[in-house]
């Protein structure tokens, strides 16, 4: 008997039970509902699938429409204004909404899979995750219908050129504001997953058995934590400058160089982030198709741990040579980025190593992989000229980079995603895609994309972003040649999305397991996956033989949705109309107090996940996991934001002394206050911890009534400067700027305190802690320990020094 | 962990804001001298804050792996763009 007939079969009882009891079950979510309130990893991967070539398809058409105009010398298809968004749009919308979501949308469905976990460490922040991003972009191409146009600063949004003097246009706050939303998608995405990876792992699942798949995702993910906190307090500065009128940018003291920094610190890892998920696939495509286990898989994981997290953090100056950083930082640059070359090429003899000796079966996916690994190979060999200082002076900026980089974010990227939708797919579907139109849609992709790219790296000459060119520069063939290739390569996805459609509807049963893999994903039933009841595995053999447990689906919440779109309803009416900002911001409160109501009644409940694999981290829940990460994360936002400071500070000869703007005597007070609200936050937990609810409720409230002093202060000293004369405002001057940025940001970490707080004080009136159940005491308290420790530095960097 | 260090640690915090604020009136216009003991005292302020009321100290040393891990990029961030300008 079938899956499937076997469900049948107990849904007919079911329903003599209810008969005879004379009783109804709950009725199921309709399917629209099921979809926009899920918070199941799997349908949370498909939707991030779906979004992603939502956004695949508007970054195409702009990339064609640029590639027309650039066909011939002198063509008037796009003004040059049309042209600068359509450049600037596309490079973003590629990147941040379709390659990396991409690869969250395989790492969503498959990482709890291939680990053995039912679901993500956090499955409503998983969906929260989800709908950020989705209205991130909604809130960005709103752009493209504001006076001015969209974005047009190119993908990187240099300074100054994305300052309100050059673009006074709404279309480049609303990709700010788009771009905020989806780092902060990111991060909690981030988080997720790493504990997820951490401390979810099935019994057995120990990490020299976590599949090469979840390897890199995790790798992924830790490069996105610590990267992303840097460009998110760059783009909060950005709007800041752009809609209060602070100086970050557009002074020589911030400068374009400071937001350089900002961005490429995230920049640089973010093509990791773009191309090591697709390579993860292609590791576990190149080992099935070619029979044999990977190649030196240790080896891999000790590149990508050791070499490529950590340099990618110390090579992105490579983006900055011509920007005026000091000539021995820009040998170092080059330094480690040749010497970053070692792991991929590891990476990339492993893959060769693995094919070696082993039955290769030419199928598309593994057609695919070897196209990813063969444009990696160009990209990077490219790549390897623009990271030598003195080549890269005359490169800079030309066609030849352009090349480079499409190599690698496409080329190696795409690619190697395409691979994994076939791999993958039928894996969700239970059904399979017509092979000969699939070794078609390689063949056409990958001539296609080599007709493309490849001239490019011969236009040494011809500057990046130009929307037109003289006939007598002679590039006009190379671009005709080239506007083919895209035409070409956009065109030959229509046998994708052929495909697609196939292995998601009429497509061949494909049965369990077509390629015969023993990866953990592909050990259940696909009718199992297919009907959304998630299976629970062991790495022990044939555990699902003798009938794995089956558990409830993970619940349905509105509030990630609701969060979501009052967040972007905000940010467009911040640019266009008050009444959508009213509503944007009534109904993302709506959405806040719907989930903190859900906590305080346990409405939303997971199942528990039995203990399994969390070495180094036994002793740790996957929450407290999580916290860390968290916390992780803002270390390296609230360092982006002092070292900015430092940054300004050092490049502005003459600062104020604090004392002749500041009451140091108040500021000083006032910092004790904060100090001691740490002290009274422990005894809290001290508290329940011996089973003193009321000493804990006390405790909070002291904590509580301290905390919002400080706020008060802060609130009255802002007040106090901006009455001075003359007054100290935030277009005073940057240090004005960066005391109500730096000081505004730890405000909002002490609103979201105060927040966590009345939510404990509540739920402890109302005996909702014991001295066995805390856990949301003890992470407030690290929490707050957090926030003091900010103040530590702040309070002397803003006052004192 | 005991009451009483934690109030030890707590007037340890206060003591030693209260003696960041007399170096900067001490030392106004040597910043030699007054930045580099403000933010030593900061910075051993802070190891206090991670030790007891986050309780690093207590906890398995696993745990502080995450904080290690994350000083590492917290300092290639401050190095690089401090340096980044200096000729």
């Amino acid at each position: 008997m079938s899956v499937e007939e076997r469900l049948d079969a107990i849904e007919e009882r079911l329903s003599n039970i209810e008969k005879h009891l004379g009783v109804r079950r709950k009725p199921q979510a309709s399917w629209l509902k099921s979809w926009l309130f899920t918070t199941d990893h799997k349908q949370v991967g498909i939707l991030y699938f779906v979004t992603a070539f939502y956004f695949l398809f508007i970054g195409g058409i702009l990339a064609l429409l640029m590639r027309t105009q650039l066909a011939y010398p002198q063509s008037a298809l796009l003004t040059s204004a049309a042209y600068n968004q359509a450049v600037s749009m596309h490079g973003l919308i590629m990147v941040l909404w379709f390659l990396s979501p991409l690869g969250a949308a395989f790492a969503n469905y498959f990482v709890p899979l291939q680990i053995g976990a039912k679901d993500v460490a956090f499955p409503r922040f998983n969906a929260f995750s989800y709908w950020m991003y989705a209205a991130g972009g909604i809130v960005a191409l709103t752009g493209f219908f504001v006076p001015g146009g969209a974005a047009s600063a190119g993908w990187t949004n240099y300074a100054p050129l994305s300052s309100k003097l050059f673009l006074p246009g709404g279309g480049e706050t609303l990709i700010a504001l788009g771009l905020l939303m989806l780092w902060g998608s990111l991060t909690m995405g981030s988080v997720n997953l790493i504990a997820t990876i951490l401390s979810m792992r099935a019994p057995g699942m120990t990490w020299m058995k976590v599949p090469t798949f979840t390897w890199f995702t995790l790798v992924t993910q830790l490069l996105l934590l610590f990267s992303v906190p840097s460009i998110f307090s760059g783009t909060l500065a950005l709007i800041v400058d752009r809609s209060l009128g602070s100086l970050f940018f557009v002074s020589s003291g911030g400068s374009s160089i400071l937001w350089d920094h900002m961005w490429w610190f995230f920049g640089h890892p973010e093509v990791y982030v773009v191309i090591l998920p697709g390579l993860g696939a292609a590791a576990e495509i190149i080992s099935v198709f070619s029979g044999r286990p990977l190649y030196a898989k240790k080896a891999i994981m000790l590149s990508l741990v050791f070499g490529m997290l950590p340099f990618s953090f110390a090579i992105y100056g490579h983006h900055m040579f011509l920007t005026g950083i000091n000539a021995l930082q820009r040998e170092i640059f080059t330094v480690n980025t040749e010497i970053n070359t070692i792991p991929s090429g590891m990476i990339v003899m492993c893959f060769a190593a693995t094919m070696i000796g082993g039955a290769v079966k030419f199928k598309t996916p593994m057609l695919m992989a070897l196209g990813s690994i063969a444009t990696f190979v160009i990209g990077g060999v490219t790549g390897v000229f623009d990271s030598s200082l003195f080549l890269d002076v005359q490169f800079r900026g030309s066609y030849q980079v352009v090349s480079h980089f499409h190599y690698i974010m496409v080329g190696t990227a795409e690619f190697a995603l395409f691979g994994a939708i076939y791999y993958w797919m039928p894996r969700w579907t239970g059904r399979m895609y017509n092979e000969a139109v699939g070794k078609l849609h390689f063949i056409l992709s990958f001539v296609f994309f080599n007709i493309l790219f490849f001239p490019m790296t011969f236009l040494v000459e011809m500057p990046r972003r130009i929307y037109t060119y003289a006939p007598a520069t002679g590039w006009g063939p190379f671009n005709l040649i080239e506007t083919i290739g895209a035409w070409g390569f956009g065109l030959s996805q229509i046998l994708l999305l052929y495909l697609m459609i196939e292995m998601a509807t009429f497509g061949k049963r494909c049965g369990k397991n077509p390629w015969g893999v023993n990866s953990p994903e592909w050990t259940g039933d696909v009718e199992a996956y297919v009907k959304n009841y998630p299976a629970v595995y062991t790495t022990q053999p044939n555990a699902l033989d003798g009938g794995a447990p089956m558990h409830v689906a993970t619940p349905l919440n509105a509030s990630p949705l609701m969060i979501s779109a009052g967040l972007g309803m905000a940010f467009i009416g911040l640019v266009t109309s008050l009444p959508l900002l009213l509503v944007g911001i009534v109904v993302g409160v709506w959405g806040v107090a719907n989930w903190f109501k859900d906590d305080l009644y346990g409405l939303f409940k997971v199942p528990e996940e039995p203990i399994g694999e969390r070495w180094p981290f036994n002793h740790m829940s996957h929450v407290r996991v999580g916290v860390w990460l968290a916390l992780a994360g803002e270390m390296i936002l609230f360092t982006a934001i002092i070292g900015s400071y430092l940054f300004i500070r050092e490049n502005v000869p003459i600062w104020p002394a604090p004392a002749s703007i500041h009451n140091i005597e108040l500021a000083t007070f006032n910092t004790l206050l904060l100090f001691s609200s740490g002290m009274t936050a422990f005894l809290a937990l001290h508290s329940i911890r011996n089973g003193n609810r009321n000493g804990m409720v006390g405790w909070l409230g002291a904590t509580f009534a301290l905390a919002g002093s400080f706020l008060a202060i802060k609130i009255i000293e802002w007040f106090q400067l901006l009455n001075m004369n003359p007054p100290f405002t935030i277009a005073s001057g940057l240090p004005g700027s960066t005391y109500y940025f730096m000081t505004g940001i730890h405000a909002v970490h002490i609103i979201v305190g105060l927040s966590f707080m009345a939510f404990l004080i509540t739920k402890g009136v109302h005996g909702g802690f014991s001295k066995t159940n805390h856990d949301a005491v003890t992470y407030f308290t690290l929490y707050w320990a957090f926030v003091d420790i900010v103040w530590v530095f702040l309070f002397p960097l803003l006052y004192l020094m | 962990m005991r009451i009483a260090s934690m109030i030890t640690v707590w007037v340890y915090i206060l003591l030693a804001t209260v003696l960041e604020v007399v170096i900067s009136y001490v030392f106004p216009a040597s910043w030699a001298l007054r930045d580099t003991s403000i933010s030593v005292i900061a910075l051993s302020v802070a190891a206090a804050i991670v030790l007891f009321y986050m309780e690093l100290k207590y906890q398995p040393r696993w745990e502080s792996l995450f904080l290690v891990v994350t000083l590492f990029f917290v300092g290639d961030l401050i190095l690089i763009w401090t340096a980044s300008l200096v000729h």
